[in-house]
């Protein structure tokens, strides 16, 4: 079984916010104004916490916690938000009623409400994704850990059309779930691969003909992460680069008293 | 005698006042009509929410309908199964005031999603026994069944003296009094039938409002909302709102109708009596409430109350809390407790507790950002006016279903009143009472043990995460097709057929008997 989670190791962050903007533009998200800003109507999947402990300010970046037991599921009275079996939160913007009882539930505030039909300047029309529906006026949305992302890959595994450093790592005899797994590792150990690193690889293992755009298979706040702080992958494969990290002192997730179990771990800074 | 209580059976034309007030409402309601279609067009931008105040006066004007219906059905049938005679006339309006307010309840609902025809359609589709959405449809289906079963029955022998009668809606009285004669078996046959839909009403009454006070209460992540205090503290809450609005409609019907015979100023005073137990009932759990978050000092649950008690909230929280407090006073003390002062005390007591439904609803969802974030705006709240127009309609969509219903039929039951009359005329159709009180309780039974049976499906089939259930498969160009128990489990789905299908064994039972 798969089960989706992510890590933030603050210690990496630099609060540089690309990857708020990469999920804007990944997932149309309508831009906003000044005035909705003010009134709190942006809607921004991945945002920066702002937490001002003992006049320092700290910074965490907050995606959508994928809870394992999601209060925002729980309440829905249509099933418009639930728990897909490899653990992702998902969204069904054709279902949603837009009755605003998860935002209510969700305790760490990361679901938002369309309260206006979504608009972008002209130029920008061709630029959006095909990929993720845009969503009408009256429904919720939030992070779903670039789902879509995870089903071409899905899709290209089972077709046979990845890179050769996928192939390798993915044999016959595994499922497609696990098979996916692998293969989101393989590609996050080479994102956050250092250059002595590369340098010291077998060539083989960096996909010689690689190319930049099979990372994309990645969500896109981990593609674009500049600190390389966000770690994505597969929490229930003992060897996965995410669940290894997960496993550091230095871990804790967010109002783990409310029992919610986030699957999105964050590595606390080292002072 | 005779002449003495036949003019209640004419409920009349309209007066210059009843004229003037039906255009008031009229035009109000017109305007909230046109605020509506702005917010259908336009998005729910139009209205002063955001995030993460998500829910707002919509909310507030739901709970408070919810709480003012348990006046009608509540308070006559306990005075019905008490026996308690002073009471009797005042039954009818209550029960109006119920049936009319679950249904701007539900309205208050309707303005408040995001997705009017989604909501209309998935719901009863796809409704989810695990949501409190679902236990309020499920309730408010009920509570209206019930509501409206009583009503209906008993006005049935009112409405067989009308049939005889010359006016233009004779033909609607005469189909409403069934085979009604008025004589000895028949009265029995509704006594008993009034008695059991009393006995259901109370626990479904009961279960409307703890259901109403569990959407907050079963939140935790809003500060202050998760406390069990919530189902109590809503039902003491609907009894002290619902007996004040019985109290001030009462009064005015009274003075239109001049009953002052019919409802005495004793009436009024006992009715003050009870509202005095239901205010004091009240500060005591708004004190338990106040006392829990204060002593025990939950930082967050603290902001909550420091902002309601001494931050931007305090007047309004003071005001309550003075409107309770003075009207409380006024009616413990038996010189002042004339019948004035019990409906100038409920016209305090009223508006005070809007604005303690308002009070549960925004404190705590203006601290509902306990992560704010770079992009996340200071949390504020002003309603707009479209939303303060969807207000005033709603209250005076209740105000207009009462003045009809005033116009239309008898305002007092005045066969429990006044003792039963044989009618002059032979009834015209041929559906039997025992018919129709069938077909209410077959209605009542067939939905209750189908919502247990849904319940138990939910469960077994798909557990407490049956959320899976529903989940669309993962290649987006395949074709969800719904298993069996998948089907079954659909929830609302199925309650509609029933209902339906409870209609239909009612209509076949009737044809029977005919
Ligand atoms: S973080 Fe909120 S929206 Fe995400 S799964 Fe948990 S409760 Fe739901
Ligand atoms: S707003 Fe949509 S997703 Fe959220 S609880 Fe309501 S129907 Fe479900």
């Amino acid at each position: 079984m798969v089960r989706w989670g992510m890590v933030i190791d603050l210690d990496k962050c630099t609060a540089c916010q690309a990857c708020v903007v990469a999920c804007k533009a990944e997932n149309n998200i309508p831009i906003g104004s000044e005035a909705e800003q003010a009134a709190g109507r942006q809607i921004s999947w991945m945002d920066l916490i702002v937490k001002n402990s003992e006049g320092r300010v700290a910074m965490l970046p907050r995606p959508c916690m994928h809870c394992d037991n999601p209060p925002c599921v729980q309440v829905c009275p249509v099933g418009a938000t639930f728990r897909r079996e490899d653990g992702i939160v998902d969204q069904d913007y054709n279902r949603c009623i837009g009755c605003r009882l998860c935002m209510v539930a969700c305790p760490y505030g990361v679901r938002y409400f369309n309260w206006r039909e979504p608009s972008w300047p002209d130029t920008y029309l061709e630029y959006l994704n095909p990929t993720v529906p845009v969503r009408p006026a009256g429904v919720v949305e939030k992070c779903t850990f670039c789902v879509h992302r995870i089903t071409r890959l899905k899709r290209d595994i089972s077709t046979g059309n990845v890179p050769t450093a996928i192939a390798k790592v993915t044999k016959n005899n595994m499922s497609l779930e696990e098979k996916t797994s692998k293969a989101v590792d393989t590609l996050m150990r080479r994102l956050i691969m250092k250059s002595d690193e590369v340098e010291r690889a077998d060539p083989e293992d960096l996909w010689i003909d690689f190319d930049f755009r099979e990372l994309n298979y990645l969500p896109s706040c981990v593609r674009s992460c500049t600190g390389r702080a966000l770690i994505f992958g597969d929490l229930d494969d003992p060897e996965s680069l995410v669940s290894q990290m997960a496993k550091s002192k230095r871990a804790f997730r967010l109002f783990e008293e409310l029992g919610t179990n986030p699957k999105v771990i964050y590595l606390q800074e080292g002072r | 005698m005779e002449v003495g209580y036949n003019k209640y059976y004419n409920p009349g034309g309209f007066s210059r006042i009843a004229y003037a007030t039906l255009g008031i409402l009229i035009i109000v309601i017109a305007l909230a009509l046109h605020a509506w279609l702005q917010q259908l067009t336009q998005g729910l931008a139009v209205t002063g929410l955001n995030r993460p105040v998500v829910w707002g006066i919509y909310m507030a004007n739901f709970v408070f309908f919810i709480s003012i219906s348990m006046s009608g059905t509540f308070i006559s049938s306990v005075m019905r199964l008490l026996s308690l005679e002073w009471g009797k006339p005042i039954t009818r309006i209550a029960e109006v005031i119920t049936v009319g307010s679950l249904l701007m309840a539900a309205l208050n609902i309707l303005f408040d999603v995001g997705g009017l025809f989604r909501a209309l359609i998935y719901i009863p589709l796809f409704g989810r026994i695990q949501s409190p959405v679902g236990w309020d449809v499920i309730v408010l289906l009920f509570y209206l069944l019930t509501g409206l079963g009583y009503l209906h029955v008993a006005l049935i022998p009112d409405i067989a003296v009308m049939a005889g009668k010359e006016s233009r809606f004779s033909w609607l009285y005469s189909l409403l009094r069934y085979d009604w004669r008025g004589d000895k078996d028949q009265l029995h046959l509704l006594e008993s039938g009034l008695k059991i839909l009393a006995i259901v009403t109370v626990p479904v009454a009961v279960m409307m409002h703890t259901v109403t006070g569990w959407i907050f209460g079963g939140m935790k992540a809003v500060s202050t909302w998760n406390d069990a205090i919530m189902g109590p503290y809503f039902i003491i809450g609907a009894l002290l709102s619902g007996l004040s609005l019985v109290i001030i409609t009462s009064a005015i019907i009274r003075w239109r109708f001049a009953l002052h015979e019919v409802i005495p100023d004793r009436t009024f005073i006992n009715l003050g009596k009870m509202l005095l137990v239901f205010l004091l009932g009240y500060l005591y759990f708004m004190l338990a409430e106040t006392f829990t978050v204060r002593y025990a000092a939950v930082s967050e649950d603290i902001r909550v109350s420091e902002f309601s008690w001494t931050g931007p909230y305090s007047p309004l929280t003071w005001y309550v809390l003075a409107s309770l407090v003075i009207a409380s006073v006024v009616l413990l003390i038996p010189r002042l407790r004339t019948y004035k002062a019990v409906i100038a005390m409920s016209a305090a007591v009223l508006p005070a507790m809007w604005v303690k439904r308002v009070l549960i609803v925004l404190p705590g969802l203006i601290h509902h950002d306990s992560l704010p974030t770079v992009q996340s705006a200071l949390p504020q709240y002003t309603p707009t006016y479209v939303e303060f127009l969807l207000t005033a309609g709603s209250f005076a969509g209740l105000a207009l279903i009462l003045l009809l219903f005033v116009k239309l039929f008898p305002v007092l039951p005045v066969w429990e009143v006044f003792g039963v009359q044989k009618t002059k005329t032979e009834p015209t159709t041929n559906i039997s009472l025992r018919a129709v009180l069938t077909g209410w309780m077959s209605g009542i039974l067939i939905t209750t043990a189908y919502v247990a049976v849904w319940a138990a499906s939910t469960i077994i089939f798909a557990g407490e995460n049956s959320a899976v259930t529903y989940s669309v498969k993962l290649a987006p160009t395949a074709i969800q097709v719904l298993s069996i128990p998948e089907l079954a489990t659909t929830a609302m789905f199925n309650l509609l057929i029933i209902v339906a299908l409870a209609g239909v064994l009612a209509i076949l039972f009737v044809r029977r008997r005919g």
